[in-house]
């Protein structure tokens, strides 16, 4: 890769590489990188915000790289169950289905589909059985969960929730801690979106 | 996961909205989708600020950079009309969305109808029977009467073109185009009637002439730069 590619794909329309020697010398090695895209089927349309980073994959792809779109059907079809927030519905199987083939036919407007491997986060979630959530929840403290904005000024207090309600909001920052390696910020920071690079490992 | 090789991770701007000041969103309503048509992609990308096109050049294209340097240089020394660079900008993206072949017909499309101010290709034809127009709007007009509020604006008189001895309307403009829903509000069409930004058959409405203004079958409406809209008489024979 000459300078100037290297220079276009992580100089222009970048905002931020964590960190950006280890990318550079990942892609020195020149074996193909695989990189993780999530996405939320809670919605299904595709504005040119998104098309600022479905292009940089697209110029990864270009160069040889791998994308895996992580279909975020799991968490969109617990929605928030405690019913609060109405950005975030409970949907159906179905509703995600349907919402997923629109997201990914306009998708794959951007990024190729050749060069795509789509993962449904329900293939690797839909297996949690109660041992895996025990074995989750002792990675956890009460004082760490109490901490979180949603206790801190919930109201009712933490200890007079139900407690279908106190699990449901404990689970936010377990999936969020599980999801972390495959999962990318699907929903945009203040400043910047993002994804996760890795390495091929075969 | 543990035990797995450390991932980086590649965060890339946010784009800014065409109102030009909150990231584009879909809640926020300014966003230019990427499955919207041709010509009202190109037509929205021609109404962000100078200010913005730079970035949707340089996170939107591949324009090279060395090229957008030189834009910027001619843009700070008021060398280039930004139209011009604008257009540019339209064209790359309504081509990366849909085709080159569309974005020249968007262009074309838009020289037409937003710099020349003549009336669209495909106009959007509005039927309604000026008949039932008419007997529906006066006991309206009454209703608001009693209620206290402006009748005057829904005060709809039927009468015949002498010349063509055809069926027209006499209307108030902000109330028939809320009517036919070509805007929010009645206070939304006074703010654009005010703003000069409506015309009945290619004159423009004004504060004064707004109140009674002449609709007839085929009259063309037009509110802002590309609203347009055709009026057609339902009823068979009038």
């Amino acid at each position: 890769m000459s300078k100037g590619e290297l220079s276009f794909l992580l100089k222009r329309g970048v905002a931020e590489i964590i960190v950006e020697q280890d990318l550079v010398r990942l892609l020195e090695t020149g074996r193909p990188l695989r990189l993780k895209q999530g996405f939320d089927p809670s919605c299904t349309d595709i504005h040119l915000g998104h098309a600022v980073g479905l292009r940089k994959l697209r110029q990864f792809q270009e160069l040889g790289h791998q994308v895996i779109l992580i279909v975020g059907d799991w968490t969109a079809q617990i929605g928030d169950p405690s019913g609060e927030s109405q950005t975030r519905p409970m949907l159906s199987a179905e509703e995600v289905r349907a919402n997923a083939e629109s997201y990914m036919r306009q998708f794959f407007k951007v990024v190729d589909r050749e060069r795509t491997r789509v993962v449904w986060q329900s293939e690797w979630f839909g297996k949690f059985d109660l041992g895996a959530v025990i074995r989750l929840t002792s990675r956890f403290t009460v004082a760490q969960m109490l901490a979180r904005e949603d206790f801190a000024k919930g109201t009712p207090p933490a200890a007079l929730l139900p407690l279908p309600s106190f699990s449901t909001l404990c689970s936010r920052p377990m999936i969020r801690w599980l999801s972390r390696p495959m999962w990318s910020l699907a929903a945009p920071t203040r400043s910047s979106t993002a994804w996760w690079v890795g390495s091929c490992s075969r | 996961m543990m035990g797995q090789p450390p991932q980086q991770v590649f965060l890339v701007p946010l784009l800014l909205g065409t109102d030009g000041s909150m990231k584009m969103s879909k809640s926020l309503g300014n966003y230019i989708g990427i499955d919207e048509p041709p010509n009202e992609m190109y037509g929205e990308v021609m109404s962000i600020s100078d200010a913005l096109m730079m970035d949707y050049f340089e996170l939107l294209t591949d324009v090279p950079d060395e090229e957008l340097e030189e834009f910027r240089r001619e843009l700070a020394a008021e060398s280039v009309n930004p139209m011009l660079l604008k257009k540019r900008l339209a064209r790359e993206i309504v081509t990366q969305f849909h085709s080159a072949g569309a974005a020249r017909e968007a262009e074309a499309e838009f020289e037409r109808v937003v710099q020349k101010g003549e009336a669209p290709e495909e106009v959007l034809e509005v039927a309604i029977s000026f008949e039932e127009f008419w007997l529906e709007a006066s006991p309206r007009a009454v209703s608001e009467a009693i209620s206290g509020e402006d009748m005057e604006e829904a005060i709809v008189v039927r009468g015949r073109d002498l010349r063509t001895g055809k069926v027209d309307l006499t209307v108030s403009i902000p109330f028939f185009l809320h009517k036919i829903g070509l805007v929010e509000s009645k206070s939304e069409a006074k703010r654009l009637i005010a703003q000069g930004a409506v015309e009945v058959d290619g004159r423009r409405v004004t504060t004064e002439t707004a109140s009674n203004e002449n609709i007839h079958d085929g009259t063309m409406i037009k509110v802002g730069k590309r609203r347009f809209r055709k009026i057609v008489n339902a009823d068979k024979k009038t």
